[in-house]
């Protein structure tokens, strides 16, 4: 047996420093034991572990750096005016604000990517399903976040974005034409649908995030971390884990440092541009798209004809509304099925790539 | 302008000049600090019973002997090149002044390199105790050697009473000289503890591992906690224009708007903090679990911050080779009012002599080349073209270039941009260039065929 695995069958010692002085007041040896003898697989294919406290961590920058520009953001008719404050005469406002764009698309990115990882390695199998739809549950409030998000600043990119994201809401059998009025707060895109969103981006959605990120985190700490085929495949003495607390977390830290670096990067030396106030009565200009997570389904859209009564938006919308629910199925089609989930991932994963390609290509971005 | 002008090309050209000033400044600066790392590393080998100790810290002298002698070698002699070719004037000048400063470097650099070998060579086979003299030796060799060429770089930076007196004296100990000294001695620390981190990522887990990881993150962080003090020395001894430069651009910046110094501050102080929490998290905290992948982006990170300070420290310089006294484009300031009344004309390597319509373009390339292309890169550090970006035609940009002419009352832009030196016509062909660079100038067939011949066949072209 390895090295790593004689450690993990050592009986928890007293804690020592800040985690003894806590030891000694609240009662909380179990949880340092249970910690401790939590375990995570060390293999070559263990980086994708970090993805997922990735997420986590654009996620809890997004909160911060949120409630920072809460301090000075206005929602309504004034909305542009003080993003341009922000940016332009508060210090540290433009940073703070490019930190804040970045890290909402690094957190979509990074749970797209711990998606996709987790639907390879199998680890949505038997008896993680509840794991495995909350975080794709958590991946549709991310895209979420970012739709509510991109309005706010009201520059001309963020309304006509959204007025094509309306049409495309509008358009959903049935729920779409109550759905979209809601939203909008009236007949057109407006300020009252700047208010809205800004409810959504601030505290419905943010609300939900938490609730179901808790359960997520609850479901991993209860189950622990899955292990692939190919590890379990390994001779025992080839199997190798790290303790969870506090080799894993120490090393989740340091990947966390070097993403901040590359956040702080992008933040600085490409700040996150204002465009010029919407004008709702203007046309809507060329080369108007909505983020690179709805890319390829603008793009699709746009190809699709209408065949019989149902519009290509209509058809659209089936096919999205079907692709989300056999992905948020994945755990309950069978053992037997398992090579069929990954063709069809790959097939989603290639399709999203293919298409964005396309959408950038037809907007002159590429 | 004595010397011909080498354009290293745009940003791919200067990354690599950077890179490599990057590696020089980590495997020169290391050297202090890895020696004292091996004369304390031995002196506790002595104690410690684990027979590993001693192995280790022979490994870790032959991973210094090469990164001082093989990477040191190289990136200095590229940088060398590198200058020969695109900074002739300023390193004539510094030459001149520091002829025997350079010789002293040189020397102590060779009996650096030599006490390297000889410490290498020895171990295990003279007295254990004799051996940590010899890693002494050569962490004192490696001290003069920084001591010596800490005095060439800040006098650039601040030549003070040498402006006036040309002593040598002054020039060695400018105003900024024991604060960048002091600055350059912890990062040495510090870079001497990252080598042997890496060097610790390749033992096996245990107690040996533990033990020298911590000892080696105690090089980076101890430093790290005086290196602020160190740096407000620092700033406090060089020119108020330019720590002035650098405060401006921290508050109420305008989105895009942003000076390249500001951002590759921000980076700078990013990547030292990141640098210390990095050590401390994987080396201290978790000493037995620091691993190669983490060994590999601290290096990463350390590179970054020293890349980014690196080119803090260049732009901070500018527009000036040697402040106050050389542009960095090699023309003295002493010397300015002779090219009053016509640049080209005095110009030793310049093709052009007299403008006509037809070279217009042509002689307006020659005047930004010999002007404005700055140290390195075409654009320049501090770029002509950015600064003229928003004049919407030639008459708008003229009126800047008036603006920033050599004698000019109204030059806002002394930090930013050197003095131009030429008479009104040369100003006008200037100009001319600069807003067709822009896209606001459309020049005439004849102008873009004499500017094609001035790029491809100058020699045909001369005057």
């Amino acid at each position: 047996m390895s090295e790593l695995h004689n450690d993990q069958n050592k009986t928890p010692s007293a804690p020592s420093g800040v985690l003894g002085w806590l030891a000694d007041r609240y009662h909380i040896q179990g949880l340092i034991d249970y910690l401790a003898k939590k375990e995570v697989p060390s293999y070559r294919h263990s980086f994708w572990y970090y993805m997922g406290g990735l997420s986590l961590l654009f996620f809890m920058v997004q909160i911060v750096t949120g409630i920072l520009l809460l301090f000075y953001y206005t929602p309504g008719k004034e909305a542009y005016s003080s993003v341009k404050f922000i940016v332009e005469k508060v210090e540290f406002g433009w940073l703070i604000r490019s930190i804040h764009s970045y890290a909402a698309n690094l957190m979509v990115f990074f749970v797209f990517v711990h998606m996709f990882s987790v639907i390879f390695m199998k680890a949505y199998r038997r008896p993680r399903e509840l794991t495995y739809i909350t975080g794709f549950i958590l991946l549709a409030l991310s895209m979420g976040m970012g739709f509510s998000g991109y309005l706010l600043p009201w520059d001309e990119l963020a309304f006509f974005a959204t007025k094509i994201g309306m049409n495309i809401t509008e358009s959903v059998p049935l729920i779409g034409p109550i759905m979209a009025g809601m939203l909008k707060g009236g007949p057109e895109v407006g300020f009252d649908t700047i208010s809205r969103f800004f409810a959504l981006h601030v505290w419905g959605i943010p609300i939900l995030m938490i609730g179901v990120l808790g359960a997520h985190l609850f479901f991993i700490q209860v189950q622990g971390i899955s292990e692939p085929d190919g590890f379990k495949a390994l001779p025992v003495e080839k199997q190798k884990y790290v303790k969870f607390f506090p080799t894993f977390m120490y090393d989740d830290f340091l990947v966390w440092l070097i993403a901040l670096n590359g956040l702080i990067v992008l933040a600085v030396f490409f700040p996150w541009e204002l465009g010029p106030e919407a004008n709702v009565f203007a046309p809507t200009p060329e080369g108007i798209h909505p983020e690179w997570y709805f890319m390829a389904m603008f793009q699709i859209l746009k190809i699709l004809p209408n065949i019989g009564p149902l519009e290509s938006e209509h058809i659209g919308n089936i096919i999205f509304g079907l692709t989300g629910l056999i992905l948020v199925l994945i755990p309950f089609w069978g053992e037997k099925r398992e090579r069929l989930v990954s063709y069809f991932t790959i097939a989603v994963l290639a399709g999203l790539i293919i298409f964005s390609i396309l959408a950038y290509h037809a907007v002159g971005k590429i | 302008m004595n010397f011909p002008v080498w354009l290293a090309g745009e940003g791919f050209i200067g990354f690599i000049f950077i890179f490599t000033k990057s590696v020089f400044t980590l495997t020169t600066l290391s050297a202090f600090g890895a020696g004292v790392f091996m004369a304390i590393g031995e002196k506790r080998a002595l104690f410690d019973s684990h027979a590993g100790y001693r192995e280790f810290m022979k490994k870790f002298t032959g991973f210094v002997l090469f990164i001082v002698t093989a990477l040191g070698t190289v990136s200095y002699s590229a940088l060398w090149i590198f200058y020969i070719l695109t900074a002739p004037a300023t390193l004539s000048t510094i030459a001149n002044e520091f002829a025997w400063v350079w010789i002293l470097q040189g020397f102590a650099y060779l009996l650096e390199v030599g006490s390297l070998f000889v410490l290498y060579a020895t171990f295990n086979k003279v007295h254990k105790e004799n051996h940590i003299d010899l890693a002494w030796s050569f962490a004192i060799l490696s001290l003069i050697t920084l001591i010596v060429s800490n005095a060439t770089l800040s006098f650039q930076q601040s030549p003070g009473h040498w402006i006036n007196t040309l002593k040598f004296e002054d020039a060695w100990f400018n105003a900024s000289y024991l604060a960048s000294l002091s600055v350059r001695i912890l990062v040495s620390l510090q870079t001497g503890g990252i080598i042997a981190l890496l060097a610790v990522s390749t033992l096996e887990k245990g107690k040996l591992k533990s033990e020298v990881a911590s000892f080696a993150a105690a090089f980076v962080i101890y430093p790290f906690i005086l290196l602020p003090f160190a740096a407000l020395w620092f700033l406090a001894t060089i020119d108020p224009v330019m720590v002035n430069n650098l405060a401006s651009g921290f508050s109420g910046v305008e989105s895009g708007n942003l000076s390249v110094l500001t951002r590759f501050t921000f980076l700078s102080v990013f990547a030292a903090v990141s640098v210390f929490l990095f050590t401390l998290l994987g080396a201290v905290i978790n000493a037995d679990g620091f691993k190669k992948a983490m060994a590999f982006w601290l290096v990463v990170l350390a590179f970054i911050a020293a890349g980014s300070t690196e080119y803090v420290r260049t732009l901070l310089g500018n527009p000036y080779a040697i402040a106050g006294y050389m542009y960095n484009n090699g023309v003295k300031l002493n010397d300015a009012d002779q090219y009053s009344d016509g640049f080209l004309s005095k110009s030793k390597w310049a093709v052009i002599k007299e403008i006509t319509e037809e070279n217009r373009l042509a002689a307006g390339k020659e005047l930004y080349t010999f002007q404005f292309s700055g140290a390195v890169v075409s654009g320049g550090y501090n770029s002509l073209l950015e600064l003229a970006g928003e004049a919407t035609n030639v008459q708008e940009t003229l009126d800047l270039i008036n603006q920033i002419k050599w004698g000019s009352e109204s030059n806002l832009y002394t930090a930013y941009v050197p003095s131009f030196l030429g008479n009104d016509d040369e100003a006008n062909a200037l100009a001319t260039f600069v807003a067709w660079k822009n896209g606001k100038y459309e020049a005439s067939k004849e102008q873009l065929d004499f500017l094609r011949k001035l790029e491809t066949n100058p020699s045909g072209l001369v005057q």
